[in-house]
This record gives C-alpha cells, structure tokens and sequence, in this order.
C-alpha cells in the first residue's frame, strides 16, 4: 500500500496519456464542428425578411419603460414573472413584436344563426 | 368429388409427415441433429428414472424427520451477522429511494436485487458462475438462479449498451451543437476519473480496479458498470450503488466547489442567445460523431454508437415508433433488469470490506475533482474569449444528465433572478456524457 510499491511511470502514463487522448479527441470535435457551422450554417438559404407595412404610430419613450419594468421587477419574485418580463424586453427592443394597426379587422356578418328575421325572441312593439 | 379429394391429399400429408418423422428417427447417418437431441433426451430419461430408483419411495416418511428437513432448508438457519447487515443496507437503499427519492428508478431494484441476493437459501444469484472474469456456461445447468441469467447482460455488457440507445434518443444535443466549446468542458470534467484512478492505487487497488473506481466520476451510471463489469465485475455492487448514491447527491457536492472556484462578479455573467441549430445539423450530427470517435477509438464504440444511434432514432422524425420505445418500453425494461442483477453482486462478501468505504470516499473525490476541472476551465477559456462563459455551467460537464445541468441554473440564479443558464450548461452536460464514454473506452483499451 506504501507509495514505493505503486508503479508510478505506468499510473502516471495512463492518468496522462488518457486524460490527454479524452481532451485531444474532444477538441478535434470542437473543430470538426467549428468547420461544419462554417461550412453549412453560411450557406443556408436565408428567409427574406418581412417588409414592415406599417410603423408603430407613437414610440413609447425608453425611459420610461424602464422604470416600470424596474418597478415591476421589484414587486415580483416569481420566476415566470421574470421570464414573461425578459421575454418581453427582449421582443420590445429587438423590434421583433408584430406592429399592430388598432384596428378591429373582424366583420359582423350575418348567418342562420343570428340573423334577426330569424330570431325567435320576441322583439319589443313600438306603440 | 372435391371432399373426396381434400381428404386424400390431407391423408397423403399426413402419412408423408408421419414417415418423414419416422425416417428422421431411423436414419443414423443423415440427420446427426435429431440424434444428438434424441439421444439427450434419452440420458436425461434415463437420470430422471435412475434417480427416482435410487430414492426409494416405498420407505416409510417420519413426520419429525421431514420437519427437521425443511427447517433445515429455511433461510432462517442460515442467518450470520454479515446477511443481517446486507438486509438492513437494502432496506435503508429502499427508504432512501422510495422515502427521499434519491434516483429511486435505479436505487430501488439496486436495493432490492441486494435483497434477493442476501436471503439465505433462495439461490438467486452465484457469483461463482462469472468467476475469474469469464462465464462458467457448463455449470450454468447445475443450478443457476433467476438473477444468474439476467446478470448475463450487465456481463455481456448489453444492458448499458441499451440503455445509451435510450439515453440517446432522450437527449438534445442542440446547445452541443450551437456552442460546440461545450465540450471541452465535459473534457474536462474527466478530470475526476483520472485524479481518482491515482487516489484508488494509492489506497493499494490493481490499475484494473482503480480504473473502474476512477469511472465514478463520469457521474455516468451506465458507462461505470460498462467499464466495470469488463474490468473488475467484483467491484460491480459497490461502485454502482456509490454511483448512483453521489448523482441523487449532485445539488448537495457540486454548489460549494461551485462557489469556492467562482467569484460574484464571474457567477453573473450573462451569456449570449443560442444559434438555432436545423433539423439537418441535428441529424448529421450523431451519424459524424459515431464515425469519428468510432475511427480514434474502436473501444468506445459500442458506447458512443448506442448513444447516437438512439439519438438519430429521435432526430430523424421518420422512426418515431423506435424513438418512443427506445425512451420508455426498452428503457424502463433494461433499467429494472440492470438494476436487480447490479443490486444482486453485492453479496456480505463483497460488500462488507474495507474497499466499499475506500470506493465511497474515492467517489466524493472523483465528483468534486470533476466539478472543479470543468469550472476551472471555464475560467481558463474566460482569459482569451472574448464572449465569457459563465464558469458555472462547467460544472455540468461531468454528465449526470440534467440534474448538474439544473444545478448551474439554481446556482446562477442564487446571484442573478434574471441569468437563465440551464439550456447554456445543458452543452457541457450532454458533452461530458461523451467525454465520459470516451475517457471509459480508453481505459479499456489501457487495461482490458
């Protein structure tokens, strides 16, 4: 059990050699895949971007987000707070956020089912 | 006229079938198959008659010498003092499984294939039958118990084979592939095993044994009773039981080293958004990193292949049905059997001696020595990167799929609510289940 009874050169060969040869491999796969993302990811076809038909009309003023972001952030603990709050931080100065016009695109049309010769509700009279 | 002919052509099969058979019978010189079989059947007729004729059943049976026979056959008598404490450390792996959940899905047929194993008398398992290294198939027949056949997988080495093809096929190696630097951070976390091998040979274990012990700390269970079933199956109880015990007890070993290695200002880094990586990067990657690893190092293959074979099952989205089985059925399946026969070698014999605590202390060694080399290598990278890693997620690197990975995230966020580095640690995480497979085929080459 003493140290002289341990054969150190072929100890030391192994912990040297292996841990050289687990480092050496995974670092050819470091390159293998630097070369790979160069190779492909570069060439990938990319998506034209969407032309935006519309400004937002009023630019909230930055500072002011801010601070009520500050303000909320102060308030919560909650993870999922957090997150959502991240999320849309992230969205709201990467411009990402779909551009909303304000206006109710939803027509009313009229069907079987609430059409008003149809109804059965009895309406009220005018006298 | 057609019923007619029906049953002719059916008594004709029939005769032709019956002096086939009968020919198959006579014929000594043709089919030496049906002989030999013929013939075993005959020698084993013949023992059964002999032995029924050797007992005599005409002798009068004597109720107290029957009693006496089968309370000689009770486990009870064979009680020692060495079953009785295997049987109380299988029940308290069962508490510890079921009660506080340490990865109660291997824990607990760890626990109770050591149950079965310790009863006196049941004859579940010999460890003289996979003696010296090799399996004694001709006294397979005199008597092996149920967990005798099942261990033939763990010695086979096909249950941590299977397992890898699940493990596989339940992994995402997306933020291996957006950041591949993730893994030289699970090269690092091998650090462990290597720091452990010389620990192990200074506590007086052979480099065989060392190595096994050393494998701890990959923080994988599969690849530790791999490497150990090949290079010292004695040692197999306790290193899996030690194995699994210290990845239920990762959130509990990895957070000081974490905080020892790191300053404040180093725990907040924030790191950058993840490339999305295509489902096209996604499939080459595990046909790349088969060959590859496979052409450096022969040995690893059957642990690398099972991994990212499993993990093509998953990616390439036309073999879903393999996919879901791999992940669940086969999974669940291997686990129980891997579990039981792995419980089942740790018998009062091998158990009970000074080397179980050296492989429990030589364990805790191996997961801190892991967990530095990762952090400290972050911190290395940090000195010439010019886009800082956060030296917490090195921690993740020494496997233990995702708990280390989810360690880095509570401890990243003890610091900052707003850092969220569990998909940055999940890289070195799923690297360092191939650092490990890798650090494990060497060992093997060097030594088996």
């Amino acid at each position: 059990m003493g140290l002289l009874e341990i054969n150190w050169g072929n100890t030391l060969i192994i912990v040297g050699l292996g841990f050289g040869i687990v480092f050496v491999i995974l670092t050819f796969l470091v390159f293998v895949l630097n070369i790979w993302q160069k190779l492909f990811t570069n060439n990938e076809p990319k998506m034209p971007k969407p032309k935006q038909t519309q400004k937002p009309t009023a630019k909230i003023n930055d500072v002011a987000v801010i601070a009520a972001i500050a303000a909320a952030m102060a308030q919560t603990d909650n993870n999922a707070d957090m997150a959502a709050i991240a999320a849309a931080l992230h969205l709201y100065f990467e411009d990402e956020h779909d551009v909303e016009s304000n206006v109710l695109t939803i027509k009313q049309h009229q069907t079987e089912w609430n059409r008003k010769s149809f109804l059965m509700k009895q309406t009220l009279i005018k006298k | 006229m057609k019923s007619t002919k029906k049953i002719i052509i059916l008594l004709a099969a029939l005769f032709s079938m019956a002096a086939v058979s009968v020919f198959a019978q006579t014929d000594t010189v043709q089919n030496t198959t049906t002989i030999e079989a013929t013939q075993f059947v005959e020698t084993e007729q013949t023992q059964v008659t002999n032995a029924a004729a050797a007992r005599d059943y005409s002798q009068d049976i004597s109720v107290g010498q029957s009693l006496l026979d089968f309370l000689g056959t009770m486990g009870f008598t064979n009680l020692t003092w060495q079953v009785i404490v295997m049987l109380l450390i299988a029940c308290i792996l069962i508490y510890l499984a079921i009660v506080k959940g340490f990865e109660p899905l291997l824990l607990l047929p760890i626990a109770f294939g050591m149950l079965l194993t310790n009863l006196p008398g049941a004859n579940m398992f010999h460890a003289e039958l996979f003696a010296e290294g090799h399996v004694h198939w001709g006294e397979f027949t005199s008597g092996a118990g149920l967990l005798d056949y099942l261990y033939l997988g763990v010695k086979l080495g096909i249950y941590p084979c299977l397992i890898f093809v699940g493990i596989g096929a339940m992994t995402d190696f997306g933020p291996l592939i957006a950041n591949p630097k993730s893994l030289l951070l699970g090269a690092a976390a091998q650090l462990g095993i290597f720091i452990t091998f010389i620990g192990a040979s200074l506590l007086g274990f052979l480099p065989n044994e060392a190595a096994s012990i050393g494998i701890i700390g990959g923080a994988d269970g599969p690849t530790a009773i791999f490497l150990t079933s090949k290079l010292a199956p004695h040692l197999l109880g306790p290193i899996a039981v030690a194995a699994y015990s210290y990845m239920a007890l990762v959130p509990v070993i990895q957070p000081p080293i974490m905080k020892l290695l790191t300053t404040n200002k180093e725990r907040c880094i924030k790191m950058g958004q993840l490339r999305t990586v295509s489902k096209r990067d996604k499939i080459l990657f595990p046909i790349v990193i088969t060959a590859i690893v496979a052409l450096i190092l022969p040995d690893a293959t059957s642990l690398i292949g099972c991994l990212m074979f499993g993990n093509l099952l998953k990616e390439c989205a036309v073999a879903d049905r393999l996919s879901k089985t791999a992940q669940n059925e086969m999974l669940n399946i291997v686990t129980i059997f891997l579990g039981v026969t792995v419980g089942a070698t740790a018998t009062a014999e091998t158990f009970l001696s000074p080397q179980t605590i050296y492989i429990i202390v030589l364990g805790v060694i191996a997961f801190s020595f892991g967990t530095a080399g990762g952090v400290l290598l972050a911190k290395f990278i940090n000195i010439f990167s010019k886009n800082k890693i956060n030296p917490l997620i090195g921690s993740a690197g020494v496997s233990a799929v995702p708990m280390a990975a989810r360690v880095s995230q509570t401890v990243g966020q003890q610091y900052d609510k707003s850092n969220y580095l569990l998909m940055h640690a999940m890289g070195p995480n799923v690297a360092g289940v191939i650092g490990s497979a890798v650090a494990a085929g060497l060992l093997l080459s060097f030594l088996g």
